[in-house]
Protein backbone atom coordinates (compact mmCIF):
# COMPACT_ATOMS: atom_id res chain seq x y z
CA UNK A 1 0.00 0.00 0.00
CA UNK A 2 2.53 2.46 0.90
CA UNK A 3 4.99 1.63 -2.19
CA UNK A 4 1.27 2.31 -4.44
CA UNK A 5 0.69 5.74 -2.31
CA UNK A 6 4.76 6.56 -3.07
CA UNK A 7 4.24 5.73 -6.53
CA UNK A 8 1.03 8.07 -7.22
CA UNK A 9 2.55 10.78 -5.35
CA UNK A 10 5.78 10.70 -7.97
CA UNK A 11 3.71 9.74 -10.43
CA UNK A 12 1.92 12.84 -9.92
CA UNK A 13 5.21 15.00 -9.70
CA UNK A 14 6.48 13.75 -13.03
CA UNK A 15 3.15 14.81 -14.36
CA UNK A 16 3.38 18.30 -13.22
CA UNK A 17 6.93 18.37 -14.97
CA UNK A 18 5.36 17.05 -18.34
CA UNK A 19 2.61 19.50 -18.15
CA UNK A 20 4.97 22.57 -17.51
CA UNK A 21 7.54 21.51 -20.32
CA UNK A 22 4.68 20.17 -22.85
CA UNK A 23 2.09 22.83 -21.93
CA UNK A 24 1.18 26.20 -23.99
CA UNK A 25 2.78 29.38 -22.67
CA UNK A 26 0.35 32.43 -23.46
CA UNK A 27 1.56 36.21 -21.46
CA UNK A 28 -0.78 38.92 -21.54
CA UNK A 29 0.16 42.09 -19.63
CA UNK A 30 -1.65 45.45 -19.27
CA UNK A 31 -0.22 48.33 -17.78
CA UNK A 32 -1.65 51.61 -17.32
CA UNK A 33 1.18 53.84 -17.64
CA UNK A 34 -0.74 57.43 -17.45
CA UNK A 35 -3.84 59.23 -17.62
CA UNK A 36 -5.15 56.45 -14.98
CA UNK A 37 -8.02 59.13 -13.92
CA UNK A 38 -10.18 60.46 -16.81
CA UNK A 39 -11.66 63.67 -15.72
CA UNK A 40 -13.82 65.19 -18.04
CA UNK A 41 -14.99 68.25 -16.63
CA UNK A 42 -17.92 70.46 -18.39
CA UNK A 43 -17.60 74.04 -16.59
CA UNK A 44 -19.31 76.27 -19.47
CA UNK A 45 -21.78 76.58 -22.13
CA UNK A 46 -19.60 75.61 -24.95
CA UNK A 47 -18.48 72.77 -23.56
CA UNK A 48 -22.06 71.66 -22.94
CA UNK A 49 -23.29 72.06 -26.64
CA UNK A 50 -19.98 70.57 -28.20
CA UNK A 51 -18.93 68.04 -25.64
CA UNK A 52 -15.27 67.28 -24.19
CA UNK A 53 -12.18 65.65 -25.27
CA UNK A 54 -9.14 64.69 -23.79
CA UNK A 55 -6.52 63.60 -26.38
CA UNK A 56 -4.42 61.23 -26.16
CA UNK A 57 -4.76 61.28 -22.44
CA UNK A 58 -4.03 57.16 -20.92
CA UNK A 59 -1.25 54.89 -22.12
CA UNK A 60 -1.70 51.36 -21.84
CA UNK A 61 1.57 49.47 -22.26
CA UNK A 62 0.54 46.11 -23.73
CA UNK A 63 2.52 42.71 -23.71
CA UNK A 64 1.62 39.25 -25.51
CA UNK A 65 3.55 36.24 -26.43
CA UNK A 66 1.90 33.31 -27.11
CA UNK A 67 4.21 29.81 -28.28
CA UNK A 68 2.71 26.83 -30.39
CA UNK A 69 1.13 24.48 -28.01
CA UNK A 70 3.34 21.51 -26.42
CA UNK A 71 6.35 23.36 -27.97
CA UNK A 72 6.58 26.38 -25.19
CA UNK A 73 9.93 27.93 -26.36
CA UNK A 74 8.39 28.48 -30.28
CA UNK A 75 6.61 31.44 -30.73
CA UNK A 76 3.33 30.33 -32.96
CA UNK A 77 2.86 33.28 -35.23
CA UNK A 78 -0.50 32.94 -35.95
CA UNK A 79 -1.20 34.30 -32.71
CA UNK A 80 -2.75 37.80 -32.07
CA UNK A 81 -4.48 39.38 -29.10
CA UNK A 82 -6.84 41.75 -29.19
CA UNK A 83 -7.63 44.72 -26.75
CA UNK A 84 -11.78 45.05 -25.10
CA UNK A 85 -13.26 47.67 -22.75
CA UNK A 86 -16.24 47.90 -21.26
CA UNK A 87 -17.96 49.90 -18.69
CA UNK A 88 -18.09 48.16 -14.98
CA UNK A 89 -21.75 49.66 -14.70
CA UNK A 90 -24.75 50.04 -16.68
CA UNK A 91 -24.91 53.54 -16.36
CA UNK A 92 -22.69 56.48 -14.92
CA UNK A 93 -23.84 57.25 -11.50
CA UNK A 94 -23.78 60.40 -9.81
CA UNK A 95 -22.56 61.03 -6.48
CA UNK A 96 -23.07 64.67 -4.89
CA UNK A 97 -26.84 64.16 -4.34
CA UNK A 98 -26.73 60.26 -3.19
CA UNK A 99 -25.59 57.54 -5.33
CA UNK A 100 -27.39 56.62 -8.20
CA UNK A 101 -30.15 59.56 -7.34
CA UNK A 102 -28.94 61.11 -10.98
CA UNK A 103 -27.34 59.10 -13.80
CA UNK A 104 -25.85 59.71 -16.83
CA UNK A 105 -25.78 57.22 -19.92
CA UNK A 106 -22.59 55.44 -20.87
CA UNK A 107 -23.33 56.54 -24.23
CA UNK A 108 -22.85 59.95 -24.13
CA UNK A 109 -18.73 58.81 -23.46
CA UNK A 110 -16.57 58.00 -26.54
CA UNK A 111 -13.26 56.20 -26.69
CA UNK A 112 -10.78 56.25 -29.08
CA UNK A 113 -7.34 54.47 -29.93
CA UNK A 114 -5.13 57.42 -31.24
CA UNK A 115 -2.17 55.36 -31.56
CA UNK A 116 -0.43 52.01 -31.16
CA UNK A 117 3.26 52.24 -30.60
CA UNK A 118 5.57 48.98 -31.46
CA UNK A 119 8.14 48.90 -28.67
CA UNK A 120 11.02 47.34 -28.45
CA UNK A 121 11.64 45.85 -31.98
CA UNK A 122 7.83 44.51 -32.04
CA UNK A 123 6.32 44.36 -35.47
CA UNK A 124 4.08 46.91 -36.17
CA UNK A 125 0.74 46.93 -35.79
CA UNK A 126 -1.13 47.45 -39.35
CA UNK A 127 -5.14 47.22 -38.31
CA UNK A 128 -7.30 49.88 -37.57
CA UNK A 129 -8.64 50.05 -34.03
CA UNK A 130 -12.34 50.92 -33.76
CA UNK A 131 -13.50 53.55 -31.81
CA UNK A 132 -16.49 52.93 -29.21
CA UNK A 133 -19.63 54.19 -27.90
CA UNK A 134 -18.87 53.17 -24.05
CA UNK A 135 -21.32 49.99 -22.58
CA UNK A 136 -21.56 47.87 -20.25
CA UNK A 137 -20.74 44.86 -23.19
CA UNK A 138 -17.58 44.30 -23.85
CA UNK A 139 -16.50 45.87 -27.37
CA UNK A 140 -13.38 45.20 -29.06
CA UNK A 141 -10.74 47.86 -29.47
CA UNK A 142 -8.33 46.26 -31.36
CA UNK A 143 -7.65 43.25 -32.84
CA UNK A 144 -5.22 41.08 -34.68
CA UNK A 145 -2.43 42.90 -32.38
CA UNK A 146 0.93 40.67 -33.40
CA UNK A 147 3.08 39.52 -30.31
CA UNK A 148 5.49 41.75 -28.72
CA UNK A 149 5.34 44.77 -26.80
CA UNK A 150 2.82 47.91 -27.72
CA UNK A 151 1.86 51.48 -26.09
CA UNK A 152 -1.49 52.32 -26.88
CA UNK A 153 -2.95 55.75 -26.62
CA UNK A 154 -6.54 56.64 -25.82
CA UNK A 155 -8.85 59.86 -26.32
CA UNK A 156 -11.80 60.03 -24.90
CA UNK A 157 -15.08 62.32 -26.45
CA UNK A 158 -17.84 63.12 -24.13
CA UNK A 159 -21.29 65.10 -25.24
CA UNK A 160 -20.08 64.42 -28.88
CA UNK A 161 -22.82 62.66 -29.78
CA UNK A 162 -25.73 64.28 -28.34
CA UNK A 163 -25.84 67.55 -26.19
CA UNK A 164 -25.50 67.61 -22.62
CA UNK A 165 -27.11 70.98 -22.48
CA UNK A 166 -30.54 69.91 -19.97
CA UNK A 167 -28.74 67.46 -17.99
CA UNK A 168 -28.67 68.15 -14.36
CA UNK A 169 -25.30 69.08 -13.03
CA UNK A 170 -23.33 65.85 -10.79
CA UNK A 171 -20.25 64.27 -10.41
CA UNK A 172 -20.91 60.73 -12.29
CA UNK A 173 -18.55 58.20 -12.14
CA UNK A 174 -17.46 55.02 -14.09
CA UNK A 175 -14.99 52.45 -14.57
CA UNK A 176 -13.48 51.61 -17.68
CA UNK A 177 -12.31 47.60 -17.76
CA UNK A 178 -10.01 47.15 -20.04
CA UNK A 179 -9.35 43.25 -21.44
CA UNK A 180 -6.27 41.97 -23.11
CA UNK A 181 -6.58 38.74 -24.51
CA UNK A 182 -6.00 35.77 -26.79
CA UNK A 183 -8.35 35.94 -29.88
CA UNK B 1 -5.85 1.20 -5.95
CA UNK B 2 -7.20 1.18 -9.86
CA UNK B 3 -10.18 3.97 -8.74
CA UNK B 4 -6.81 5.76 -7.07
CA UNK B 5 -5.32 5.75 -10.01
CA UNK B 6 -8.02 6.62 -12.14
CA UNK B 7 -8.62 9.43 -10.04
CA UNK B 8 -5.17 10.81 -10.03
CA UNK B 9 -5.06 10.70 -13.70
CA UNK B 10 -8.23 12.44 -13.91
CA UNK B 11 -6.72 15.14 -11.55
CA UNK B 12 -3.58 15.48 -13.60
CA UNK B 13 -5.41 15.93 -16.40
CA UNK B 14 -7.76 18.55 -15.21
CA UNK B 15 -4.28 20.28 -14.17
CA UNK B 16 -2.80 20.10 -17.37
CA UNK B 17 -5.99 21.34 -19.31
CA UNK B 18 -6.42 24.41 -16.92
CA UNK B 19 -2.74 25.35 -17.45
CA UNK B 20 -3.01 25.62 -21.53
CA UNK B 21 -5.71 27.86 -21.28
CA UNK B 22 -4.59 31.68 -22.93
CA UNK B 23 -4.25 33.87 -19.81
CA UNK B 24 -6.04 37.40 -19.91
CA UNK B 25 -5.11 40.66 -18.26
CA UNK B 26 -6.93 43.59 -17.00
CA UNK B 27 -6.61 47.04 -16.58
CA UNK B 28 -9.65 49.41 -14.90
CA UNK B 29 -9.64 53.01 -15.71
CA UNK B 30 -11.87 55.53 -13.24
CA UNK B 31 -14.08 58.22 -15.83
CA UNK B 32 -15.22 60.93 -13.60
CA UNK B 33 -17.81 63.40 -15.37
CA UNK B 34 -18.50 66.37 -13.69
CA UNK B 35 -21.16 68.52 -15.12
CA UNK B 36 -21.33 72.19 -13.26
CA UNK B 37 -24.07 73.94 -12.91
CA UNK B 38 -23.79 77.50 -15.38
CA UNK B 39 -26.64 79.64 -14.07
CA UNK B 40 -26.40 82.94 -15.09
CA UNK B 41 -28.56 86.40 -15.21
CA UNK B 42 -27.78 89.39 -16.99
CA UNK B 43 -29.77 92.69 -17.69
CA UNK B 44 -28.38 94.21 -20.67
CA UNK B 45 -29.79 97.33 -20.62
CA UNK B 46 -33.14 99.11 -19.07
CA UNK B 47 -31.56 99.06 -15.20
CA UNK B 48 -33.65 102.08 -14.32
CA UNK B 49 -36.77 102.80 -16.23
CA UNK B 50 -38.41 106.66 -15.38
CA UNK B 51 -41.98 107.71 -16.41
CA UNK B 52 -42.21 111.31 -16.28
CA UNK B 53 -45.69 112.82 -15.89
CA UNK B 54 -45.38 115.89 -17.17
CA UNK B 55 -48.62 116.53 -19.85
CA UNK B 56 -51.97 116.24 -18.74
CA UNK B 57 -52.34 113.75 -21.89
CA UNK B 58 -49.97 111.76 -19.61
CA UNK B 59 -51.81 111.89 -16.33
CA UNK B 60 -54.91 110.80 -18.64
CA UNK B 61 -53.18 108.14 -20.97
CA UNK B 62 -51.03 106.83 -19.28
CA UNK B 63 -46.81 106.15 -20.96
CA UNK B 64 -46.89 103.66 -22.94
CA UNK B 65 -44.50 101.17 -23.83
CA UNK B 66 -41.83 102.61 -26.24
CA UNK B 67 -37.80 101.12 -26.31
CA UNK B 68 -37.02 103.74 -23.95
CA UNK B 69 -39.27 101.54 -21.29
CA UNK B 70 -37.84 98.55 -22.10
CA UNK B 71 -35.54 96.15 -19.79
CA UNK B 72 -33.45 93.60 -21.99
CA UNK B 73 -32.45 90.23 -20.23
CA UNK B 74 -30.51 87.31 -21.04
CA UNK B 75 -30.15 83.94 -18.98
CA UNK B 76 -27.34 81.16 -20.04
CA UNK B 77 -28.15 78.07 -18.02
CA UNK B 78 -27.11 74.51 -18.61
CA UNK B 79 -30.40 73.15 -17.43
CA UNK B 80 -34.20 74.57 -17.66
CA UNK B 81 -34.84 77.25 -15.73
CA UNK B 82 -37.19 79.82 -15.11
CA UNK B 83 -37.49 83.73 -13.71
CA UNK B 84 -39.39 84.91 -11.27
CA UNK B 85 -40.06 88.96 -10.61
CA UNK B 86 -41.36 91.11 -7.89
CA UNK B 87 -40.94 94.20 -6.45
CA UNK B 88 -39.13 95.46 -3.24
CA UNK B 89 -41.97 97.18 -1.83
CA UNK B 90 -45.73 96.58 -1.70
CA UNK B 91 -46.33 100.48 -3.56
CA UNK B 92 -44.30 102.69 -5.20
CA UNK B 93 -42.88 105.05 -2.37
CA UNK B 94 -42.42 108.50 -3.04
CA UNK B 95 -38.51 109.86 -2.43
CA UNK B 96 -39.13 113.57 -3.19
CA UNK B 97 -41.57 114.58 -0.54
CA UNK B 98 -39.43 113.68 2.34
CA UNK B 99 -41.99 112.48 4.91
CA UNK B 100 -41.90 109.25 2.55
CA UNK B 101 -45.66 108.85 2.89
CA UNK B 102 -47.16 109.29 -0.64
CA UNK B 103 -47.43 106.10 -2.49
CA UNK B 104 -48.70 104.93 -5.77
CA UNK B 105 -50.02 101.72 -6.46
CA UNK B 106 -47.98 99.03 -7.96
CA UNK B 107 -50.74 97.96 -10.17
CA UNK B 108 -49.96 101.29 -12.20
CA UNK B 109 -47.01 99.62 -13.67
CA UNK B 110 -47.86 97.24 -16.19
CA UNK B 111 -45.46 94.80 -18.34
CA UNK B 112 -44.78 92.27 -21.21
CA UNK B 113 -42.21 90.07 -21.98
CA UNK B 114 -40.92 89.36 -25.38
CA UNK B 115 -38.64 86.78 -26.60
CA UNK B 116 -35.87 88.22 -28.37
CA UNK B 117 -33.41 85.23 -28.66
CA UNK B 118 -33.39 81.95 -30.93
CA UNK B 119 -34.93 79.62 -28.61
CA UNK B 120 -38.25 78.19 -29.96
CA UNK B 121 -41.42 79.30 -28.72
CA UNK B 122 -41.92 76.22 -27.03
CA UNK B 123 -38.89 76.07 -24.98
CA UNK B 124 -40.97 78.71 -22.75
CA UNK B 125 -43.93 80.00 -21.35
CA UNK B 126 -44.46 83.17 -20.65
CA UNK B 127 -47.87 84.59 -19.01
CA UNK B 128 -47.81 88.00 -20.13
CA UNK B 129 -46.99 87.30 -23.64
CA UNK B 130 -50.30 88.15 -25.07
CA UNK B 131 -52.00 89.77 -21.82
CA UNK B 132 -50.60 92.75 -19.69
CA UNK B 133 -49.61 91.78 -16.29
CA UNK B 134 -49.46 94.79 -13.08
CA UNK B 135 -46.28 94.78 -11.42
CA UNK B 136 -46.81 93.00 -8.22
CA UNK B 137 -44.59 92.58 -4.53
CA UNK B 138 -45.82 88.44 -4.83
CA UNK B 139 -43.13 87.14 -6.38
CA UNK B 140 -44.64 86.12 -9.85
CA UNK B 141 -43.25 83.94 -12.81
CA UNK B 142 -42.33 86.20 -15.96
CA UNK B 143 -40.42 83.31 -18.14
CA UNK B 144 -40.95 79.47 -17.38
CA UNK B 145 -40.33 76.43 -18.85
CA UNK B 146 -42.61 75.09 -21.91
CA UNK B 147 -43.07 71.81 -23.44
CA UNK B 148 -39.33 71.67 -24.81
CA UNK B 149 -35.90 72.53 -22.78
CA UNK B 150 -34.99 76.10 -22.60
CA UNK B 151 -31.06 75.30 -21.17
CA UNK B 152 -29.36 77.40 -23.22
CA UNK B 153 -26.90 80.65 -24.19
CA UNK B 154 -27.54 83.73 -24.42
CA UNK B 155 -28.12 84.10 -28.15
CA UNK B 156 -31.33 81.49 -27.02
CA UNK B 157 -32.33 82.64 -24.02
CA UNK B 158 -32.69 86.85 -24.23
CA UNK B 159 -35.95 88.32 -23.31
CA UNK B 160 -37.72 92.07 -23.07
CA UNK B 161 -39.64 93.18 -20.64
CA UNK B 162 -41.85 96.24 -21.91
CA UNK B 163 -43.14 98.43 -19.41
CA UNK B 164 -45.51 101.04 -19.14
CA UNK B 165 -47.51 103.23 -16.77
CA UNK B 166 -50.96 104.22 -15.88
CA UNK B 167 -52.26 103.00 -19.29
CA UNK B 168 -55.23 101.35 -17.67
CA UNK B 169 -54.90 98.21 -19.50
CA UNK B 170 -56.49 95.34 -18.64
CA UNK B 171 -54.72 93.50 -16.07
CA UNK B 172 -53.36 96.85 -14.32
CA UNK B 173 -55.59 99.81 -12.67
CA UNK B 174 -58.33 100.82 -14.11
CA UNK B 175 -58.35 104.40 -13.32
CA UNK B 176 -56.03 107.22 -14.57
CA UNK B 177 -52.85 108.42 -12.42
CA UNK B 178 -55.06 111.38 -12.99
CA UNK B 179 -58.54 110.22 -11.28
CA UNK B 180 -56.12 108.55 -8.59
CA UNK B 181 -55.30 112.00 -7.16
CA UNK B 182 -51.84 110.86 -7.16
CA UNK B 183 -49.16 113.99 -5.25
CA UNK B 184 -46.53 115.25 -7.45
CA UNK B 185 -43.49 113.07 -6.39
CA UNK B 186 -40.95 110.59 -7.53
CA UNK B 187 -42.30 106.90 -7.24
CA UNK B 188 -39.73 104.12 -6.71
CA UNK B 189 -39.03 100.68 -5.52
CA UNK B 190 -36.66 97.98 -6.87
CA UNK B 191 -37.63 95.56 -8.94
CA UNK B 192 -35.68 91.70 -8.43
CA UNK B 193 -35.59 89.31 -10.99
CA UNK B 194 -35.07 86.06 -9.94
CA UNK B 195 -33.82 82.88 -11.99
CA UNK B 196 -34.12 79.45 -10.94
CA UNK B 197 -32.91 76.31 -12.44
CA UNK B 198 -36.08 73.69 -12.59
Amino acid sequence: MIYYRRFAFFALLLCFQINTVCGQKTSSRIIVESGGNVPLIVNSLKKYDEGVVLENWTKLYISFSDSIEGTPNIVNPASTWQLGVRANEATMYGDYFGFDARTLNLDYLRVEVTGIESVGGSPLYTGSPTEIVLSDADQTLITGGPQGNYRITLSYKLGKDAKLLGHPPDYYLVDLIFTLSKE
Amino acid sequence: MKKLFILLAAFVLMINVASSQGVDDRAVIPVAVTLNSILRLNVVSGGNIEFNFNTLQDYTLGIANTPAYNTAFTVASSVDWEVNMYSEDPTLIGTDDGTGGNTLTLDNIGYRVTKAGTGADTDYNIPSLSATVALSATETPIVGLGTTSNAGDVLKNSFIINWRCGTQEAGMNGTSILGQSVAADRYATNVFLILTAL
